[in-house]
């Protein structure tokens, strides 16, 4: 075991970018890609006669942006899960010959997962403050990111178990479905429980906090024996 | 002889292609040639060796007591560079050096700075430091080379370093091969792949032939020209000499082709010239009758 190399360096070994480096960068694109299409929504409703008030309170009324944070909390979530190292592509050789070899990999790649949940996070954080200071109101509030954020890394459990058994080509492609799934199940239950709080994000969020570790570590042992050399 | 690197009985199996058994050893002090064509397994061996691949079976012993590729003590003292993207596409100079610098205990910053002058890729800070992406082919490996030699290392890996190089940037590199062997008189080796040895002669001191994932001739340069000869001789003889010839080409104005220094006398009762083959005719005779064999 390489005690050397951090989980930091590890990561920025493999993307060029340290982990509160790559944490901050991503996290702005995710606030900047969630403020965009809110802006975006609030142009079109103020170019269509409305006044700022009416936009909001429409906003407020609908799932418009609970729906824009979803797909913001999502996507920036699917891209990082994209940065995996396989030999064939371009730095794959490379990495599998430096100091610490797979145990650095497991550190670069435990990183990256460390880093989606606090991007994740972060983005929750941001909406979750834009809601409670009434600049852009959900419909369902906090809610909606506790609930996003729970669903979030539920899919990224789901991911890596497919992993496991899928190359990383055809895990992108069942990733894109898997969190479109998590978006429509995301609304089913918000509207379902009235945007109440209980059972139905405890569960997923206790379960994934035991799996998503779990699930990693045993995406790492298969990778290990199956594509690493 | 110490040598850097000995082979015992390795293989590699894959669905469609097997490597091995290979037993051979790669000379300390010297630069040895993996010649082979397309596919015949050296990319296979080069990233067994250097870990990027691991083997089927056989044992591989570096340095003379070291065997455990994925110790961190080995792969310090091995400089790897693959035949292309050895790093990610979007890293820049600064990049390169950062990650380098963390991955190897023994990456000399400054010294990547001055071979990336000397390779003409550019000020490794400079703000018009531009990505691997932008770069031309030739320039990419540059760099995979600036990054690898800027590594003290004792045993050199490079698999294809001058396919994607012109002929300047070739010839730079066989006297980047003669500083590296002579910076420590005896002690480095260099281990290269290629399947067009013509600009790389200079640099070859042992030659490795291989054809279908088998090694089919190994020695240094110089008894090889002593085991083969270079034969021409008229068309009318060609088929005469074709016993006694290894490999042969030809048409009507005559034939060329190699032939063993032990069938000289015979062959030149043909009315033959015979000459001291080049590394590079060496290599085509030598492939062409293993792809015969076959």
């Amino acid at each position: 075991m390489n005690n050397r190399i951090t989980l930091s360096k590890a990561m920025k070994l493999y993307n060029g970018r340290s982990m509160p480096e790559l944490i901050l960068k991503m996290s702005l694109l995710s606030m900047g890609v969630y403020a965009l299409m809110l802006a975006f929504i609030f142009l079109i409703g103020l170019a269509g006669g409305d006044d700022s008030v009416t936009v909001r309170s429409e906003m407020a009324g609908s799932l418009m942006a609970d729906s824009f944070f979803m797909i913001s909390a999502g996507l920036i979530n699917i891209i990082m899960a994209q940065m995996t190292y396989e030999k064939h592509m371009p730095g794959g050789k490379f990495f599998r010959t430096v100091k610490g070899g797979f145990d650095t990999y497991k550190k670069a790649s435990t990183a990256i997962c460390i880093s989606r949940v606090a991007i994740a996070a972060i983005i929750t954080a941001f909406a979750s403050l834009l809601h409670i200071s009434g600049i852009v109101p959900m419909k369902y509030g906090i809610v909606t990111t506790v609930t996003v954020f729970v669903l979030v890394l539920v899919a990224m459990c789901i991911c890596n178990f497919l992993s496991m058994r899928l190359s990383s080509t055809v895990s992108f492609f069942f990733a894109l479905i898997i969190y479109f799934v998590i978006g429509i199940a995301a609304v089913i239950i918000l509207e379902v429980t009235g945007g109440t709080p209980g059972i139905v994000q405890l569960v997923p969020a206790v379960t994934t906090a035991v799996l998503l570790p779990v699930s990693h570590n045993m995406l790492m042992k298969v990778y290990k024996e199956k594509r690493w050399n | 002889m110490e040598n850097a690197v000995v082979i015992n009985g390795l293989t590699k199996e894959y669905k469609d292609f097997k490597l091995g058994e290979l037993n051979t050893a790669i000379p300390r002090g010297f630069a040895t040639a993996l010649i082979g064509a397309n596919g015949a397994g050296k990319t296979t061996l080069i990233d067994i060796l250097c870990g990027v691949t691991g083997r089927t079976s056989g044992e591989t012993v570096y340095f003379g007591d070291m065997t455990d590729i994925d110790s961190d003590a080995l792969r310090n003292r091995i400089g790897y560079c693959s035949a292309a993207n050895y790093f990610p596409l979007d890293w820049k100079l600064t990049t390169i050096a950062d990650s380098m610098e963390i991955g190897f205990d023994n990456f000399d910053r400054a010294k990547f700075g001055l071979l990336c002058k000397r390779f003409k890729v550019g000020e490794k800070t400079g703000k018009k430091s531009k990505s691997l992406v932008k770069m031309s082919d030739g320039n990419r490996m540059r760099t995979y080379l600036a990054a690898v030699l800027a590594r003290d290392t004792d045993l050199l890996v490079l698999d294809e370093p001058g396919s994607s190089l012109d002929p300047l940037a070739r010839d730079m590199l066989c006297d980047m091969f003669r500083e590296y062997l002579s910076e420590r008189d005896g002690e480095r080796t260099i281990l290269f792949s290629t399947h067009n040895i013509a600009d790389m002669e200079f640099a070859t001191d042992y030659a490795i032939f291989m054809a279908e994932g088998r090694i089919v001739e190994q020695g240094f340069v110089e008894d090889l020209k002593q085991k083969y000869i270079l034969v021409h001789g008229d068309a009318e003889y060609a088929e005469k000499a074709r016993p006694f010839m290894l490999s042969q080409s030809g048409g009507r104005s005559g034939f060329e082709g190699i032939a063993l220094a032990e069938n000289a006398e015979m062959l030149s009762a043909f009315d033959t010239a015979i000459e001291t083959p080049t590394l590079q005719q060496l290599s085509i005779g030598i492939l062409r009758k293993a792809e015969e064999d076959e």
